[in-house]
């Protein structure tokens, strides 16, 4: 993985120290509040209900074991024992006190993190496959170019008061595991018809409370040509984005607004500008530096294996259902992806303690090359796992309670953290969630129904991704009462939709039953097991399944 | 709509930011909330402008008085951050009310799905 140079370790050093200073002026009065809040936000710190909350950034969600086990102690020190990973790869801690921020970024800092630019209208936390570096038909590692965005972006002074927050994700296969038509950029690296590696570049998805579908605006994009054609988009939303209207600033507005060809005529045009300036203007990279950056992602020292039939008629049913659902298939002979799911039953979806994150570090060490990941669907990922140690691995992970068998199935949900502890929320999202998982906690039950993605937000704001769901549920404010809409057929791969709102907002004790009459009925008309929710939905459209939820209510 | 009734609107013309998000009518009983600025803990405003994590130890304030306590608090910011007017009832004891009544609970109370942490911990503990 990446490892700072001294000047990124001189930037972010300089960064505690100026936050160190800042809090202590804001506690001897010297910077009022309206002063000091834009400043605690540059540094991931946000004020929600019960205390601060500090976002730490992982980037493109990979993790060395030592910083894991840096998280884990920040949890111990100065949280209130866990830590929760979010739909953007990042950890967040829900209890730290302001006093104690300055100490908590420079330990960050001095594991090589920090929480710069997890907040405010900046680009955020490049975001990229869970499976990168592991999975088979890549390009290369996507992580390679989000790591030359991070560089690019981090600081950038053009780009650090845009009109909005600002999401890239990055993937290299076929296979979409980074939802990236529904970011501002969404980036596939893919091959030309001359074999060359390039970018298709898609701007304007994004999900909140205008859900938009990704317009490709480049199919295809030299490689060394990535970064002058991301500053041309940037520059014509930082020129063109709406500033009015906090609602309405977002760059999937703009591209809908002006129309995905006059969007695409302004950047194409504006890139020509910046290409004319030649070398001088340009800021793309140049290959000597792509090559460092990707000497930092070479493939771990993998031993020559072959493949075993390492899910032959397993003994026990649990390792069983965890092989069939937590374990996929990895590029080299031999290993194994694993999936560790953070969706045990009753737990705050994403949530993991300091025990389990000290234990997981242990376990990249023995088993995964000291690699983890984080998954904006709020689960780990160790990403190279031998065959031949998957039953050790599993039996460890059990021990820790970090070995649920449910990945991709009904009870793996993406849940924002909702009223239980957002200031933005009106509904609770998290014990829906909990109710939902416990309704179908019998593990045979959900191995029939297969896999469903079920996302839930506590409001319009849509951290829980919703619009994206197999099954989304939205939480609405109905005059203090906590009411839930449901909507059908989003999806976040490859073909990914905008799920479609099926009717009036339901009570919150409504919510589980109305999942379990969604869940009974795509099970009595799917063709088989092999079709999935989605692809039952796909085939029947949202009539079956309103009438189904709808018939007696 | 008459002269005798006016209708809601100028019933309460004024409107007040409760949480940052969420907009309240001043009608009705209102207590002073914020949150502690050294750690972020959830604080109500007593009688003389103390702070407290006791919300049946807050002031319980209405119309302009709750506006004038309000525009002291959010004065005064070596405390409490981001103060606003919640509403409450006060029969027996003070709770909070109205659109934000949840939200309040659990701001009050702590998480619904960590019961071990928050003030509902100490009051399980006690």
């Amino acid at each position: 993985m990446y490892q700072y140079d001294d000047i990124d370790k001189a930037i972010v050093q300089a960064r505690v120290d100026e936050f160190r200073g800042q809090v202590a002026r804001r506690l001897t009065g010297e910077l009022t509040e309206d002063q000091f809040k834009p400043l605690r936000l540059q540094n991931g710190l946000y004020l929600q209900l019960h205390a601060y909350m500090l976002r730490v950034a992982i980037p493109y969600g990979t993790l060395s074991a030592d910083q894991l086990r840096v998280l884990a102690s920040i949890a111990r020190d100065y949280d209130k024992g866990y830590g929760h990973v979010s739909t953007r790869q990042n950890m967040q801690f829900n209890w730290p006190a302001l006093v104690n921020v300055p100490d908590i970024l420079q330990r960050l800092c001095d594991a090589e993190m920090h929480a710069i630019q997890t907040s405010g209208n900046c680009i955020r936390n490049v975001t990229s496959d869970p499976f990168a570096g592991a999975a088979a038909g890549e390009v290369e590692d996507p992580r390679i170019w989000c790591e030359v965005i991070r560089q690019w972006s981090t600081f950038h002074p053009e780009f650090a008061f845009l009109p909005r927050k600002f999401k890239i994700a990055v993937t290299a296969s076929d296979e979409d595991r980074a939802a990236i038509q529904v970011h501002d950029i969404g980036i596939q690296l893919r091959t030309n018809d001359a074999g060359e590696p390039g970018f298709r570049i898609l701007v304007g998805g994004g999900l909140g409370r205008t859900p938009y579908i990704g317009h490709v605006v480049r199919d295809f994009l030299p490689r060394d040509q990535l970064l002058s054609y991301l500053e041309a988009i940037l520059r014509v939303y930082n020129v063109h984005g709406r500033r009015d209207n906090l609602f309405k600033a977002r760059i999937k507005i703009l591209v809908n607004e002006m129309g995905e060809e006059a969007f695409t005529h302004a950047v194409e045009q504006e890139w020509e500008e910046i290409r004319k300036l030649g070398p001088s203007g340009s800021v793309d990279l140049p290959e000597a530096e792509r090559a460092r950056i990707a000497g930092f992602f070479r493939e771990p020292d993998f031993a020559a294996l072959d493949d075993t039939d390492f899910r032959a008629d397993p003994d026990d049913a649990g390792y069983a259902r965890w092989l069939s659902r937590n374990v996929s298939a990895h590029k080299r002979p031999g290993y194994a992806i694993v999936t560790v799911s953070l969706k045990p039953e009753g737990e705050a979806p994403g949530d993991i303690t300091a025990d389990q994150m000290d234990a997981l570090a242990d376990l990249a060490d023995r088993y995964s090359f000291s690699d983890v990941r984080t998954t904006h669907e709020q689960n780990m990922v160790l990403p190279h796992v031998r065959q031949a140690d998957l039953p050790a691995l599993y039996a460890a992970l059990s021990e820790t309670g970090l070995g649920s068998a449910n990945a991709g199935l009904v009870s793996d949900i993406i849940a924002c953290p909702g009223l239980d502890y957002c200031n933005l929320a009106n509904t609770r999202s998290i014990p829906v969630a909990n109710r939902i998982q416990k309704r179908f906690s019998d593990p045979v039950r959900q191995a029939e129904v297969g896999e469903l993605k079920i996302k839930i937000s506590g409001c319009i704001n849509a951290c829980g991704h919703h619009h994206v769901g197999h099954i989304g549920i939205l939480g609405v404010d109905k005059k203090g009462e906590e009411f839930y809409q449901v909507t059908l057929g989003g999806r976040a791969d490859a073909e990914a939709a905008i799920g479609e709102i099926v009717g009036r907002g339901l009570a919150t004790d409504q919510v589980v039953d109305a999942v379990e009459k969604l869940v009974d009925t795509y099970l009595s008309l799917r063709t088989g097991p092999e079709e999935r929710f989605i692809d039952a939905y796909k085939r029947l459209g949202a009539e079956p399944f309103k009438e189904a939820l709808y018939e007696t209510a | 709509m008459s002269a005798e009734n006016p209708g809601p609107r100028a019933q309460s013309p004024a409107k007040i930011a409760a949480g940052g998000v969420k907009k309240a009518r001043l009608d009705g009983e209102k207590v002073i909330t914020a949150n502690r600025l050294t750690d972020g803990v959830v604080i109500y405003r007593a009688e003389g402008g103390a702070w407290t994590e006791d919300l049946s130890a807050a002031q319980v304030l209405e119309g302009e008085e709750a506006i004038g306590a309000l525009a002291a608090a959010q004065a005064d910011e070596s405390t409490g951050v981001g103060p606003y007017l919640m509403d409450v009832e006060t029969e027996e004891g003070i709770h909070p009310s109205g659109r934000g009544r949840i939200r309040e609970e659990i701001r009050e109370a702590g998480p619904t799905i960590h019961p071990q942490f928050g003030r509902q911990a100490e009051r399980g503990a006690a």
